[in-house]
């Protein structure tokens, strides 16, 4: 059987990696593709945005692909897909994923298969940032610096938004000089890089992840059982941004099923086209100094309470 | 005797680790035992999830913690 190219799709929470992806699958619509899909929470969002992609779409769920608790989960899903007839995958993993030990998970690929010769070819890994929060939040994330690190292609996305993305180069290029650096918006990167032949696998840098079972952070899904008002929502958000890396979901607004994305302090929300039906909202959340888990999950509840009357139900995972 | 305890770290791969011993001093059996916990090795198994035992060369266990009576049999 022909090779497979295999591609990871990196960026931290909120930089449009699935947006970047289904461009990518419009534009490759010609051929077979499967997408291995990576989120924290239980309850997989971004695998209901591929709908209308003919792929075989496969969801790895409540952690980091490249940590110790879900590895094998990727190395049998790598192994299941290499016998199909597809041409490309694409991993998207976590806003958090570290893919520093990408090297070791086809080695062990390998071994599951009990194959010399890499069903896979590895063509790359392509990071895209946010131009607006790239610079604050690169010092502080160590995955977000290993994914650089590890990336053949950086793509600085939403690039319209800041005046000038100069020192946003300068920093990528500092922690890794040899990946191309490209700017655009709405995630547009073209077809030219998925029609190259090259063989990324020498070109790793072999270390260890952050992703383990102790940095692992912590979901929860809210089924909210009626509508909320815009003003509640967003000041529910707005309440409870300190203690979470991100929100995303759907909620039923004013009338409108909304799909729901909070990074930092930054709020998006639009009308879902989707047709998904319950509100849905996963919540993955920080690791503050004096604060447990259940503090940070009373902390939700209570500010849910205090701005909107909707009864809602929150469950772990 | 070989018993390998294959897993990626978590709490059930210590859990089991644990019950191998138990059951080795209960069956009064001595043994070399190893925690395998790089994922390569893991793989190399073919087995599909963690925790798994393995006790000369065969795989016994896979995906849970086997209780110590279990592995006492498995050890006769």
């Amino acid at each position: 059987m022909k090779k497979k190219k295999l591609y990871l799709l990196t960026g931290f929470l909120g930089a449009g990696k699935t947006t970047t992806l289904k461009g990518i699958l419009k534009d490759l619509s010609q051929s077979k593709n499967a997408v291995i899909m990576n989120e924290f929470g239980k309850t997989g969002i971004d695998g209901s945005l591929l709908k209308e992609f003919d792929i075989e779409l496969s969801e790895i769920n409540r952690g980091s692909i490249f940590c110790s608790c879900l590895q094998i989960n990727f190395v049998t899903e790598l192994a299941r897909i290499a016998e199909t007839d597809v041409e490309r995958v694409f991993v998207e993993g976590s806003g958090l994923a570290d893919p520093s030990n990408i090297g070791d998970i086809l080695a062990a690929l390998n071994a599951y298969m009990k194959v010399e010769d890499a069903p896979y070819i590895y063509s790359g890994a392509i990071c895209i940032v946010d131009a607006r929060t790239f610079l604050a939040e690169v010092d502080g994330i160590d995955a977000i610096s290993n994914q650089i690190q590890q990336a053949h292609m950086v793509v600085i996305n939403k690039s319209d938004l800041v005046e000038d993305t100069t020192a946003i180069r300068d920093r990528i290029a500092l922690i890794n000089s040899d990946a191309e650096i490209h700017r655009t918006t709405f995630g547009k990167i073209g077809v030219e890089f998925f029609k190259r032949e090259e063989d990324c696998l020498k070109k790793i840098v072999k270390k260890e992840t952050t992703n383990t079972v102790d940095t692992k952070p912590k979901t929860f899904t809210m089924n909210i059982k009626s509508e909320v008002s815009h003003s509640e929502l967003n000041n529910f958000l707005e309440e409870i941004g300190p203690m979470v890396y991100r929100v995303k979901g759907f909620t039923q607004v004013e009338g409108d099923m909304m799909k729901v994305d909070m990074v930092g302090s930054m709020i998006d929300m639009e009308k879902d086209t989707q047709g998904w039906e319950d509100s849905t909202l996963v919540f993955l959340t920080k690791k503050i100094e004096g604060m447990s888990v259940p503090q940070i999950l009373k902390g939700i509840i209570e500010a849910w309470k205090k701005n909107t009357t909707a009864e809602m139900k929150m469950v772990n995972g | 005797m070989e018993i390998k305890v294959l897993g990626t770290g978590c709490k059930k791969c210590d859990d089991l680790y644990d019950n191998v011993i138990k059951a080795l001093s209960q069956a009064g059996k001595e043994a070399n035992v190893e925690k395998v916990e790089d994922i390569i090795s893991i793989m190399s198994f073919g087995v599909m999830s963690s925790p798994a035992l393995v006790i000369d060369g065969e795989v016994l266990i896979v995906g849970r913690v086997a209780q110590v009576e279990e592995i006492v049999n498995f050890l006769k």
